[in-house]
């Protein structure tokens, strides 16, 4: 049962017409409600007993039943007072206690209004000339009744038979004036009475639905006709037909009321004490009032001078601050107080001014339309406001029932650690094996138990222990994630991953994860981390991200400075790309490692993640203040393992220089033709792009013949399986074709075969495609390739020289983001020349620049698939490349090194070479919608055997690669490494940052960075 | 995840992998680790360039809680704890925490006491003696 | 704990450094690529002891690439849930202490303090027990059991307790040293 709490089961028998709907479940619901109700006693005194009767209790069945359910649930509330609660019988006497609200008549027109609505309804009927229609009518009605009455053994058909269909009257919504819709719908009815012609059946207004009304009929010209001339119905007003399936909800009694039970949790919604949370003491279904329990807010000032009949202030100018009523000092202010008895309970409570307090709480009687108990999440605060001397225990077990209130849908799962909270069994732990509906299996921890056991959901709590990883799913803290440090019940106390600071939380509210979420990170354009420009031109590192607010570490050396910056105060983020001097004059810049030699951070060592104005800010993961930030000045540091920056800055400013040569000449771009050992890397069109889409049609001049930028012209940039990236000459702008709307596509066929054999054919090819670069580069490269270089270029370079620990960068293939373009024109200037003090392994840097070669891409990291059948392409042989200058066996290097540039895609690699057996791919085949397929097997000419996975039969079909377009995979998908080092490996790509995916592998759970161009998604067999 | 396969030092839960692996003492891992740092000092000036971050640290560490520090004391350490049918994990937790009572070696490492083994506390407290011994002649 | 556990891991070789000092190749690119990193499963490895075994190299087709499988002996960190170990106090906070054992961070929030701890602020933050006689401070030896591990890419955090029997800080630092 969807609200198994037994205090719904009392709603039902004082409401039973309206149970309609719930009547049904009650018999699934039965088990489970008879093990919940001992949640109200939690006394141990009684609890005893009440087990005993539990068992008596099986055998009793329905109203009896009922009777003592509800029978000891009043004992229960009322056990505080009544010290002599200890037999059945006594209880038995107390039923009618219940009712302890008990100023009845002053609610009863709120009640009347109700009943209005079903009358006229009937007297409608009887007004209908056609008999045996009224007849049936009300024989409908009656069996309806009775359905309700004696209705427990309803089964599912019945009720479905109760439904409306096409075949009876309809229900129309009309329009009517704000505030006018009871006495629209009375003017209708009494209109139906004074007029037989009229032909609806009733008329209902619904107090939570403004401005409308319904009316039942069964064609709109009835209902039109009879809103004739009602005053408060426009003439104009639509009359909308209400679907057949939403019929039922129209009528059908919010289950609002049936959720409001004693303990739960609700909040105010009107008046001074609007949003306040507050405790339902009682409920009263039949006048629609609750009596809730509130901290009150009483301005005994204020309220002394009422008493004295002292001119009070009409105008309240503040609302008092909820503050606990202390009679002490109500007397001291000659309040009158009154000690009274609560005839009915016995209660006592203090009456002031007609209030009614006790133990400092206020007690109010609403209606229940005045509160709202729907999704009510009270905070710690509060519920420790609640928590007055004696109301510990209670206090939990109320905001259990309302947590479990709001409990969503799949709540448990296979796994979960639980402890039983309810019921006979309480406290036992034990581990969810299954989950049916609202039933829980679970099998206990303790032996000698059955195999499993089954609970109502509403027994169970999740459990963890500390030192458990969890994630927050729901409730203020969502999306942190911290490892529990203390249980208090079902409260936990989290250490946050990413503040390392306490969070409390509610068992419910926290699922079992090994993710880390660093939960916000973000405001506006501002993230974590972020080096920004502060108002009074300080600057700083954003080191913590709060709920309106940054922590900044301050760009001040030696000695730490956090300050706290609302986001206005800041400038502006910086994201030059500087660098700095260290201590021996080299240059220092981004994500170089640096070691911190004086100061009180001396020792410390990580890569800087900023530089501002000779500052530096370094990361270190062993530095536990500010985030492991460490603000220090550039010279107080000395660079670890070698600058890797330095390349990339070289980088750059051969952009620059590229930039002004653009126009000019191309002499950058020719340098590396003028080394042969490096034949194959030489020019692949475009690196990654060109690895992949490599294809004659990069950097020909084609036209648009179709599609929205039919009679562009452009240069091809990249062809990605049957989509090309084009650069229109007319503005400088890349925009991306389908290749069926390029004019000149006459060499597509055969690029392939050419490129996977040929790299000797492709070699001639080159001095025919140099006049292009010139060209092409520059307009590529301010877009595309500064990008990679600051970001990726300098990283992997590093690898190999610096004892960096990154097993990532290892066979990275991202590495093919550097732009063959660019690396020609880094050689001569390559960092290695640099005197890299101390760089770790690599202590003969000659070994690398003698070489000159441009792509000093470590060796491991962009292994790249070079072309077997073309041996003499190999640069193996000059030199034995040390890549490894100084093994700590200490063999001397050998010196020059070529093969390097090996690495770099080489040109035989057509895209049919990356396919791979088991990874989806889009087959688009001319005059054919595309398919998704997989596959099965790469033939040797680059073709596929690929199985279609639209087919029935997984028909398998042999495409050419050309059309085969790979499907990229996307956040938490199986992957396959389609190129790399890694080829071949699979793993799951957790997640995708620009144009890298980070990938988890499969087989050593390593996370690496890989270019997402490589990934293939991987076939769910 | 069932909870009952869960890793628990104090149960000796710690993994078919790890339980048959080899166990090292503090005192063992600072001589491999003091060997390894001459060697990368003979082949570089300045090796604290070269060891990566969590060898230093390892090194530290275990420098400052190595209980024995001559080579033959951590030697004969092993031999004695090694006579006690302890698993690697127990014994070097023994070997590194040093128990004072049979308490506290019982508190340190609870499985000594369960699993069924024969350790009465008598014999546990002549290993404990034997080990401040050899911290006496050391 | 300290574990001397035996790896396994493919190499991955370009060509070019095929030749005399192949092994010597590898062992370094062994060291740079495993010495300092931190997996779930193996913990930190502290320092590679002994490569034991070179495998065939396997060419991998498309790259040219040799595979080499390398079998390696190495000192391994891995700390477990529910061991008892010695470590480092490196901050105190109000939120409790972070200490580190090796390359292992291992913090100990002040719900895990024994009570009658207490939190007092000022230069040297510290945990001092109300008659003053035991105190937790930065650089102080403690011994803590670990209760929960947390693995990320590159390191792996653990959270712990003093509050158990014979947990605390170390009577006696002398014996320490």
């Amino acid at each position: 049962m969807g609200r198994g709490d037994e205090e719904e089961e009392y709603d039902e028998e004082e409401d039973e017409e309206e149970e309609l709907e719930d009547e049904e479940e009650e018999d699934e619901g039965k088990v489970g409600r008879k093990r919940g109700r001992s949640q109200f006693i939690d006394d141990a005194a009684v609890e005893d007993e009440e087990e005993e009767e539990d068992e008596e209790e099986e055998e009793f069945g329905g109203d009896d039943r009922r009777g003592r359910r509800q029978r000891r649930r009043t004992g229960a509330e009322f056990f505080d007072l009544e010290a002599a609660v200890d037999s059945g019988d006594e209880e038995e006497e107390e039923e009618g206690e219940d009712d302890f609200i008990n100023d009845a008549g002053a609610d009863v027109p709120d009640e009347d209004e109700g009943r209005r609505v079903h009358r006229p309804s009937i007297m409608m009927q009887e007004d209908q000339e056609d008999v045996e229609e009224m007849e049936r009518q009300v024989y409908e009605r009656y069996a309806k009744s009775s359905h309700v009455e004696y209705g427990e053994d309803a089964t599912d058909v019945e009720q479905q038979a109760l439904l409306p269909s096409v075949k009876d009257p309809k229900l129309w919504m009309v329009k009517c004036a704000i505030g006018h819709e009871r006495e629209t719908a009375i003017c209708l009815m009494q209109k139906s009475i004074d007029r037989s012609d009229l032909q609806i059946r009733s008329a209902i207004a619904l107090d939570h639905l403004k401005n409308y009304i319904y009316v039942e009929a069964e064609k709109e010209a009835h209902v039109k006709e009879a809103c004739k001339g009602l005053r408060n119905i426009y003439s104009s007003a639509k009359v909308m037909l209400v679907p057949i399936k939403e019929m039922t909800d129209v009528l059908s009694v919010e289950s609002k009321t049936v959720d409001l039970s004693r303990d739960t949790w609700v909040r105010m919604k009107i008046g001074i004490y609007k949003g306040d949370l507050a405790k339902v003491v009682d409920v009263d279904n039949v006048r629609q009032k609750v009596i809730v329990k509130l901290i009150p807010r009483i301005d005994l000032q204020a309220l002394a001078n009422k008493l004295e009949g002292r001119e009070v202030p009409k105008k309240k100018t503040f609302v008092p601050p909820p503050r606990f009523f202390n009679i002490d000092e109500a007397r001291e202010m000659h309040i009158r107080v009154e000690r009274r008895r609560d005839k009915d309970t016995g209660e006592y409570f203090e009456m002031v001014d007609g209030l009614m307090f006790k133990d400092g709480f206020l007690y109010k009687t609403m209606s229940i339309k005045s509160i709202s108990s729907q999704n009510i999440q009270p905070t710690f605060d509060e519920l420790e406001k609640f928590r007055k001397p004696g109301d510990d225990a209670d206090g939990d077990l109320a905001s259990l029932s309302t947590l479990f209130a709001n409990r969503k849908k799949g709540h448990f799962m296979k796994g979960d650690a639980v402890i039983v909270v309810r019921g006979d069994l309480k406290n036992l732990m034990g581990w969810v094996e299954k989950v049916e509906d609202d039933t829980v299996h679970v099998r206990p921890k303790m032996s000698g138990l059955p195999k499993t056991l089954a609970f109502n959901e509403k027994e169970l709590c999740k459990y963890f222990k500390p030192g458990d990883h969890v994630k927050v799913v729901s409730g203020v803290q969502e999306g942190a994630t911290g490892m529990v440090v203390k249980v208090e019940g079902h409260v936990l106390i989290i250490l946050s991953d990413t503040t390392k600071e306490d969070i409390r939380v509610f068992a419910d509210h926290v699922v079992e994860s090994s993710e880390i979420t660093t939960g916000l990170t973000r405001i506006g354009d501002y993230e974590l981390h972020d080096l920004v420009l502060l108002d009074n031109m300080s600057f700083g590192v954003i080191i913590r991200v709060e709920s309106e607010a940054f922590q900044v570490l301050k760009g001040v050396p030696d000695r730490p400075e956090v300050v706290l910056v609302k986001l206005r105060e800041i400038k502006s983020k910086i994201e030059r790309r500087t660098s700095a001097k260290d201590r021996s004059n080299n240059l220092v810049s981004v994500k170089d490692v640096v070691r911190v030699i004086e100061g009180p951070c001396k020792g410390k060592q990580g890569p800087v993640e900023h530089i501002h104005k000779g500052i530096l800010f370094i990361y270190d993961r062993h530095h536990l203040e500010h985030a492991g930030f460490i603000c220090i000045k550039a010279q107080s540091c000395v660079i670890v393992g070698g600058s890797h920056g330095n390349n990339d800055r070289n980088g750059l400013d051969h952009f620059d220089s590229r930039f002004g040569g653009l126009r000019s000449s191309s002499q950058f771009l020719q340098s590396p033709r003028r080394l042969p050992p490096r034949g194959p890397p030489i020019d692949f069109g475009g690196r990654h792009r060109g690895g992949r889409g490599h294809d004659s049609l990069v950097n020909k001049c084609i036209k648009i013949k179709s599609g929205p930028l039919k009679g562009y012209r452009g240069r091809v940039k990249e062809v990605t399986g049957s989509l090309v990236r084009v650069e229109l000459d007319s503005q400088m702008k890349i925009v991306t074709v389908k290749r069926e709307d390029i004019a000149d596509t006459a060499s597509i066929a055969t690029p392939f075969r050419e490129s996977r054999y040929g790299m000797g054919s492709e070699t001639p090819m080159h001095p025919s495609r140099t006049p292009l670069h010139p060209m092409q580069t520059p307009m590529r490269d301010p877009g595309a390739t500064p990008l990679h270089d600051g970001m990726r270029t300098p990283m992997r370079a590093w690898a190999p020289m610096s004892p960096a620990r990154d097993s990532w960068e290892d066979g990275n293939p991202a590495t093919w983001g550097v732009s063959p373009q660019y690396q020609p024109a880094t050689p001569p200037a390559r960092p290695y020349e640099a005197p890299t003090p101390g760089s770790g392994w690599a202590n003969t840097p000659g070994g690398y620049t003698e070489s000159g070669t441009p792509r000093e891409s470590s060796y491991g990291s962009a292994p790249s698939p070079y072309v077997p059948s073309t041996p003499g392409g190999q640069p193996m042989t000059p030199n034995s490349a040390s890549y490894l200058p100084g093994t700590p066996g200490g063999q001397p290097m050998t010196p020059g090194n070529v093969g390097l540039d090996i690495m770099s895609p080489t040109i035989g690699e057509g895209e049919g070479n990356w396919f791979m057996p088991d990874i989806l791919v889009n087959v688009q085949r001319p005059g054919e919608d595309s398919h998704v397929g997989v596959i099965r097997d790469v033939l040797m000419d680059g073709s596929c055997k690929v199985s279609l996975e639209s087919a029935a039969n997984k028909e398998i079909v042999t495409a050419l690669p050309t059309e085969l377009e790979v499907v990229r995979p996307k956040k938490s998908d199986k992957i396959k490494i389609m190129n790399g080092s890694l080829r071949g490996v699979t793993g799951k790509l957790i997640g995708i940052d620009g144009s890298d995916g980070i990938v988890k592998l499969d087989d050593t759970y390593e996370v690496k960075i890989l270019d997402m161009v490589i990934l293939a998604k991987l076939a769910t067999q | 995840m069932s909870g009952e396969e869960e890793e628990n030092a104090a149960e000796l839960k710690i993994g078919e992998e790890f339980l048959r692996a080899k166990c090292l003492m503090n005192c063992e891992v600072a001589l491999i680790l003091d060997r390894k740092y001459e060697q990368l000092q003979q082949l570089s000036d300045d090796p604290t360039n070269q060891i990566s971050q969590v060898f230093e640290k390892s090194m530290q560490y275990v420098k400052r809680f190595s209980r024995y520090k001559n080579q033959d004391a951590v030697r004969q350490v092993r031999e004695i704890l090694s006579r006690y049918q302890l698993a690697e994990f127990e014994l070097c937790v023994l070997g590194n925490l040093c128990p004072e009572t049979v308490e506290e070696a019982i508190a340190m490492v609870p499985s000594i006491k369960r699993k069924g083994r024969i350790h009465e506390d008598d014999a546990i407290e002549k290993m404990l003696n034997d080990l401040s011994l050899i911290k006496k002649f050391e | 704990m300290f574990f001397h556990i035996t790896l396994e891991r493919n190499m991955q070789l370009h060509p070019r450094h095929f030749g005399p000092h192949l092994r010597e190749k590898l062992v370094a690119k062994l060291m740079k690529d495993v010495e300092g990193t931190c997996s779930g499963r193996h913990g930190f490895v502290v320092a590679i002891t002994n490569v034991e075994d070179i495998g065939k190299g396997l060419i991998r087709e498309g790259t040219g690439f040799v595979t080499f499988p390398v079998k390696y002996q190495c000192v391994a960190f891995r700390p477990f849930k529910g061991e008892i170990l010695e470590a480092v106090v490196t901050m105190v906070n109000k939120m409790g202490f972070f200490a580190e054992a090796g390359p292992v961070q291992i913090f100990v929030s002040n719900h895990l303090i024994p009570d009658d701890m207490e939190f007092q602020s000022g230069d040297m933050p510290n945990y001092t027990t109300s008659d003053g006689s035991v105190k937790i401070q930065k650089d102080s030896e403690v011994r803590l059991k670990i209760i929960g591990t947390r693995v990320d890419a590159t390191e792996i955090f653990c959270i712990g307790t003093i509050k158990d029997d014979f947990l605390g800080v170390i009577n006696d630092p002398g014996a320490a040293s």
